[in-house]
C-alpha cells in the first residue's frame, strides 16, 4: 500500500491542487487529506478546506461501517474544522456517539438540534432515536425537541406499548391511530399490526412484515416476527438465519420442545452444506422427530444418491416387501428414462401380484400393463399389454379403443379386432363411440343389416348424429342395391319406401329419385327408366364428369347395363374439371370408401373419366391441399396409375418430401418391397428433406414404408452401406437429389430392370472392386473415401452404372458424370480421423 | 410436498363420496378465478384419488416424494400458537437495537 501512496517530493510535472483532485476523484480519502493539508499551507481557501471536510466525513464513514467509531469521530470532528453548518453526516455522526457510549456529547449534538431539523431534515435519525429511546436509552428522549413531532409520536408509541403491557391488542391499535404516516414510528406500527394478525392468518403476518425494508432500523425485528410466526420447513429456514440467542428467543416463543432445538442447532451448523450424507444422517438420527416413517422413506430415496448409507438404512430401517422394493425401482427407472429396466421391476411386480391373492391384485395388474402400454413405442406390444390388461380389468373403455385403433391399422388382425370390438360392445353397450367403430367394422365387411342395426342403437342415444343418419341410409342403399343385382324388385321398391321414411334432406332424396329410376329402368320399363336417370343423375351432379362417375357407379352397383345408361349422357373425354367439381368427386369416393364398396368397381368407375381427370391437372392449377386430398383417396382404392400421374405432376411443381413419397408410392404400386435401389434413395433423401422441414406427417409415412422395405429385405435393413457412408451427414449438393441428377431422365421401365441387376451386382461384387474404376478415374483413393464419406448415393450410382455395364445398355451416364455430380475432385476435406 | 389427500383434506381410507364432498367444499373455497394455481392443484388432487381405480393407480404410480423440507415441516410443528407479548415485544425490539450493523444501514 505505501508503494502505491504517491511521495509529495516526486510531483514534479502537475501541480499540487491537480495531484489531490485527482486523488480525490478516485475517493483516495488518505492521500487527498494529505496532498489537500499541503496544498492549504501554500493556498489556504475556502475551497480547499471544503475538499478537506469532504475527505475526513468520507474516511469517518469508512471507518464507521468497519465498526470503528472512535476513528470515525476523531476524523468527522476533523471535517467540523474545515467545514459550517450544517455539516455533513451530523445524524451518522450522532449515532457513532450513542455507539460508543459518549451520552454527553449526544446531548450536546441533540440539543444543537432544532425540532424542524429533527423531523424533516434528518427522518433517519429519528427511525433510529425512535428504536434506541424504546429500548437501550430512555434517557436521550429529554435531549429531544419537546415540540417536534418527534416528541408527539414517541408519546403516541409509548401509549401504545402500554396497552400492549395490559394484553390488549385492539386497544394497541386503538392507541396508535394518530400517529401520522410519516412517523418516524411507522415501521413499529406495522410490526404491532403484523403481531395483531398473528391469531388470524400467517400469511397476513407476512403480507404485513414485507413493507419493512432491509433498510429499516426495525428489520431485524421483522424477520424475527415471521420466524415465530412460521412453521415446519419454513421455520427452518427462518432460525437458520438467526444467532444462537434470537433461535432461542424464536423457539421459545413458537413452543419448540428442547429436542426440536437441539435439532435446529444442529441443523443450523450444517445447513450450509447439506450434502445427501448431511442430510441422510440428520434424517437418521432425528428420525422419533420427523416420524419414523417419513424418515425410512426420506432415507430410501437420498440412498440413490449417498449408496453408503445402506448399511446403516438396513440397520434403522425394516427391509421393504418385494413387491414394494420392485414398484420402487420400477418407478425409479422411469424417472431416469431407463423404461426396459422399468418394465422388468413392474413384470416382477405383476408376478407377484398375481400370487398375491389381494383384492385389488387384478386391477393393479391391470393398471401396470397399460402404464407399460401407454410407454411402449412397438404398437404390436403395446396392444399386447393393452389385451392382457383387458383380461384383468374388462371394464377400461379407453383401452378398448385403443385397442380396436391398433387393430385397424395392422394387416391380418381382422379376428382380433372383431373379437375386441364383440367384447367392446357387450361391457358398453350405450356407448357412441364404440357403437361408431361397430357401425364402421359392418360397413367394412359389408353386413349392411348389421351396420343398420348399430346405426339405429346410436342414433337412439344420440338423435344428431350425422355419421349414424348417413351409415343407417347408406345400408339401406347397399341393401337396396344387393336386392336389385338379385332382381327382387318389389323387394327393392320396400327399401326404397324405408330410405323416403328416413327422410335425411335432400342429398339423400336425389339418391332416392336416382334409386327409384334405375328400378324402373331394371323392371324393364326403358323408355320412362333411362330419362329418369339421366335427369336423376343430372338433379344430384351439375358436371357431366361427376354425373358420368355417379351413374358408372349405379350401374355397376345395382347390376345394370353402364354402357346403355352412359350413352344417354353427354361425353366427357373432352371435359374438365374445376376444383370445385374436383372436390364433389373426392366426396363421392370417399362415401363409396366409406361403404366399403370394392375397388375393382370404383377403378371401372375411373376408367370412364380417366382423360379428363388428367387433362384437369394440367390446366385447372388446382390448389396444393386439393391435390393432395385426391392423392389420398387414390391411395385408399389403390388407383396407381392415376396417383403416378398427380405426384409426378405434384412433385415438380411444389418439391415437398410427401410428393416424392407419393411418386414412389405409385412407382412400386404400394408394394414397399418392390423397391429399387433408386426408389429407396428417393426415399431416404425425402425422409431427410421431412427430418429438416419438420413436415412430421410426411416423415412418419416414408419411415413406415422404408420399414416395410427392410422387413423384405433384412440384408439392406442391416444399413451397412448407409453406417459406413453416414447417409445423414449433410452432402454438398444444395438439396439436389444426385440420384435424380444422374438417373431422373431415364424411363422407368428402364429403370426398373436396372435396379433389378444391380441388385444382384451389390451381391456379386466387393466395395473394393466398385470403386476401383472410379479410383482410377480420380486417381486419388483418398478423395474417393472422403466423396464416399460425404455422400451414400456414390454407392447405388456406381451400382447402377455397373447394372446398365452388365446389361449393355447406354444410359448415357458414366465415371466422370459420377466425378462431377459428387464433385470427387474439388472437395479437398481434412480427414476426419485421428490418425493420417 | 402434499399429498392429493392432504390437499383434499381427506383420510386415506375416505370414500369416493367423502372425496368428492371434499372436493367440491375446497373448489367453493378456491374458485378458479381467485387463485387459477390452487384451483388446479385442487382438481388434479381430485382427479388422482376420485375413485377406487385412481386410488389404486396412486398408490401404484406415485414415488413417495419426500425431500428434507417434507421432514422439517415434519419436525418443526408444535401446538402453540405463537404468542408476543409486551415482554417478548420488548426482548425482539432490544435485539434491533443490539445490531450495530443494521443500525448504520438504517441511518447510511
Amino acid at each position: 500500500m505505501k508503494n502505491k501512496i504517491l511521495s509529495v517530493s516526486k510531483i514534479t510535472e502537475k501541480s499540487l491542487a491537480e495531484q489531490a483532485l485527482t486523488q480525490f476523484n478516485a475517493k483516495r480519502y488518505k492521500d487527498a487529506i494529505r496532498l489537500y493539508k499541503k496544498l492549504l499551507q501554500e493556498d489556504d481557501t475556502p475551497a480547499v478546506h471544503e475538499k478537506l471536510a469532504h475527505c475526513y466525513v468520507q474516511r469517518a464513514i469508512g471507518f464507521a461501517a468497519k465498526g470503528m467509531y472512535q476513528e470515525a469521530l476523531v476524523l468527522w470532528e476533523n471535517h467540523q474544522i474545515h467545514g459550517q453548518a450544517p455539516y455533513a453526516a451530523y445524524d451518522q455522526y450522532l449515532v457513532w456517539l450513542i455507539q460508543v457510549g459518549d451520552l454527553d456529547k449526544v446531548q450536546t449534538g441533540l440539543n444543537q438540534l432544532s425540532a424542524a431539523q429533527l423531523d424533516k431534515d434528518y427522518p433517519k435519525l429519528a427511525n433510529v432515536l425512535g428504536l434506541l429511546i424504546l429500548t437501550k436509552y430512555p434517557e436521550l428522549q429529554q435531549y429531544i425537541p419537546q415540540e417536534s413531532a418527534f416528541m408527539r409520536d414517541l408519546q403516541t408509541v409509548q401509549l401504545a406499548l402500554q396497552a400492549m403491557q395490559d394484553k390488549s391488542l385492539q386497544a394497541v391499535q386503538d392507541a396508535l391511530k394518530p400517529l401520522p404516516y410519516r412517523s418516524a414510528f411507522k415501521d413499529l406500527r406495522t410490526l404491532l399490526h403484523a403481531i395483531s394478525l398473528m391469531p388470524e392468518s400467517v400469511e397476513q403476518v407476512q403480507i404485513a412484515l414485507a413493507k419493512i425494508t432491509d433498510a429499516s432500523v426495525y428489520y431485524p425485528s421483522a424477520q424475527l416476527i415471521k420466524a415465530i410466526s412460521a412453521s415446519g420447513a419454513e421455520l427452518g429456514e427462518q432460525l437458520v438465519r438467526l444467532n444462537y440467542s434470537q433461535r432461542q428467543l424464536v423457539g421459545k416463543l413458537n413452543g419448540l420442545a428442547d429436542k426440536q432445538l437441539a435439532f435446529i442447532e444442529h441443523f443450523s451448523r450444517q445447513f450450509e452444506q447439506l450434502t445427501h450424507k448431511v442430510q441422510f444422517k440428520l434424517a437418521m438420527q432425528y428420525q422419533d422427530l420427523f416420524g419414523s416413517h417419513l424418515a425410512e422413506q426420506f432415507c430410501r430415496l437420498v440412498l440413490i444418491h449417498y449408496p453408503a448409507g445402506q448399511k446403516e438404512f438396513n440397520k434403522g430401517f425394516v427391509t421393504l416387501n418385494e413387491f414394494e422394493e420392485n414398484r420402487i425401482k420400477a418407478l425409479q427407472c422411469e424417472d431416469k428414462g431407463h423404461q426396459d429396466d422399468a418394465e422388468y421391476h413392474w413384470k416382477l411386480c405383476i408376478r407377484i401380484l398375481l400370487h398375491s391373492g389381494k383384492e385389488d391384485a387384478h386391477l393393479a395388474v391391470a393398471l401396470i400393463q397399460r402404464r407399460l402400454a401407454v410407454r411402449e413405442k412397438d404398437e404390436l406390444v403395446r396392444a399386447k399389454w393393452l389385451a392382457e390388461s383387458l383380461q384383468y380389468d374388462a371394464g377400461h373403455r379407453d383401452s378398448y379403443l385403443h385397442l380396436l385403433k391398433i387393430y385397424q391399422q395392422q394387416e391380418g388382425r381382422k379376428e382380433e379386432y372383431k373379437a375386441c370390438l364383440n367384447k367392446a360392445l357387450a361391457q358398453f353397450p350405450q356407448d357412441v363411440e364404440i357403437l361408431a367403430q361397430a357401425i364402421k367394422a359392418a360397413l367394412k365387411n359389408k353386413t349392411y343389416k348389421k351396420a343398420a342395426q348399430y346405426a339405429r342403437k346410436l342414433l337412439a342415444i344420440d338423435p344428431l348424429n350425422t355419421f349414424a343418419k348417413q351409415t343407417l341410409f347408406s345400408s339401406h342403399v347397399a341393401h337396396a342395391q344387393r336386392l336389385m343385382r338379385e332382381k327382387k324388385y318389389d323387394l327393392v321398391a320396400k327399401e326404397i319406401a324405408q330410405l323416403e321414411k328416413l327422410n335425411l334432406g335432400k342429398q339423400t332424396q336425389q339418391t332416392i329419385q336416382l334409386m327409384q329410376a334405375l328400378l324402373t329402368f331394371a323392371s324393364g320399363n326403358k323408355q320412362e327408366g333411362l330419362p329418369a336417370i339421366v335427369t336423376a343423375v343430372h338433379g344430384a351432379y351439375s358436371d357431366p364428369v361427376n354425373a358420368q362417375f355417379a351413374a358408372t357407379m349405379s350401374a355397376l352397383l345395382n347390376g345394370l347395363p353402364v354402357a346403355t345408361i352412359l350413352r344417354e349422357l353427354a361425353p366427357v373425354k373432352e371435359s374438365i374439371l374445376t376444383a370445385a367439381e374436383l372436390k364433389v368427386l373426392i366426396r363421392q369416393l370417399q362415401q363409396y370408401i366409406d361403404m366399403g364398396v370394392e375397388q375393382t368397381l370404383l377403378h371401372k368407375a375411373l376408367v370412364k373419366i380417366k382423360a379428363p381427370l388428367k387433362k384437369s391437372l394440367l390446366t385447372q392449377n388446382y390448389a396444393e391441399a386439393l391435390v393432395l386430398q385426391f392423392c389420398e383417396v387414390l391411395i385408399a382404392i389403390q388407383h396407381f396409375e392415376l396417383l403416378r400421374h398427380y405426384a409426378k405432376f405434384a412433385h415438380a411443381q411444389w418439391q415437398k418430401p410427401i410428393w416424392m413419397y407419393y411418386r414412389v408410392y405409385a412407382d412400386v404400386n404400394g408394394v414397399a418391397a418392390d423397391c429399387g435401389m433408386m426408389e429407396v434413395s428417393r426415399l431416404q433423401y425425402a425422409h431427410k428433406d421431412a427430418k429438416e422441414s419438420k413436415d412430421y406427417a410426411s416423415r412418419v409415412l416414408i419411415e413406415s414404408f422404408l420399414d416395410r422395405y427392410y422387413e423384405a429385405h433384412p440384408q439392406r435393413a442391416m444399413g451397412f452401406f448407409d453406417a459406413m457412408f453416414g447417409f445423414d451427414d449433410a452432402d454438398d449438393l444444395g438439396g439436389v437429389d444426385p440420384m435424380d441428377v444422374l438417373f431422373g431422365d431415364l424411363p422407368n421401365d428402364i429403370l426398373a430392370e436396372l435396379n433389378d441387376v444391380a441388385e444382384e451386382v451389390a451381391t456379386k461384387y466387393t466395395p473394393e472392386e466398385l470403386i476401383a474404376g472410379l479410383v482410377q478415374e480420380v486417381g486419388n483413393q483418398e478423395a474417393v473415401f472422403m466423396a464416399l464419406l460425404r455422400n451414400s448415393d456414390i454407392f447405388p450410382s456406381l451400382l447402377l452404372l455397373k447394372a446398365a455395364e452388365q446389361l449393355k445398355i447406354d444410359i448415357g451416364v458414366g465415371v466422370n458424370d459420377i466425378i462431377e455430380v459428387f464433385s470427387i475432385e474439388e472437395k479437398n476435406h481434412d480427414f476426419p480421423f485421428p490418425f493420417n | 410436498m402434499q399429498t392429493p389427500y392432504q390437499i383434499l383434506g381427506v383420510a386415506r381410507d375416505a370414500s369416493d363420496a367423502a372425496i368428492k364432498q371434499a372436493y367440491l367444499q375446497q373448489v367453493k373455497l378456491n374458485p378458479p378465478d381467485r387463485d387459477a394455481e390452487k384451483f388446479q392443484q385442487i382438481h388434479n388432487a381430485f382427479q388422482a384419488i376420485k375413485d377406487h381405480q385412481s386410488r389404486v393407480g396412486y398408490d401404484l404410480f406415485t414415488l413417495p416424494q419426500v425431500d428434507f423440507n417434507t421432514l422439517l415441516d415434519a419436525a418443526l410443528q408444535t401446538d402453540v400458537s405463537p404468542d408476543i407479548n409486551a415482554d417478548a415485544f420488548k426482548e425482539i425490539l432490544n435485539i434491533a437495537a443490539d445490531d450495530e450493523a443494521q443500525l448504520l444501514r438504517a441511518i447510511t
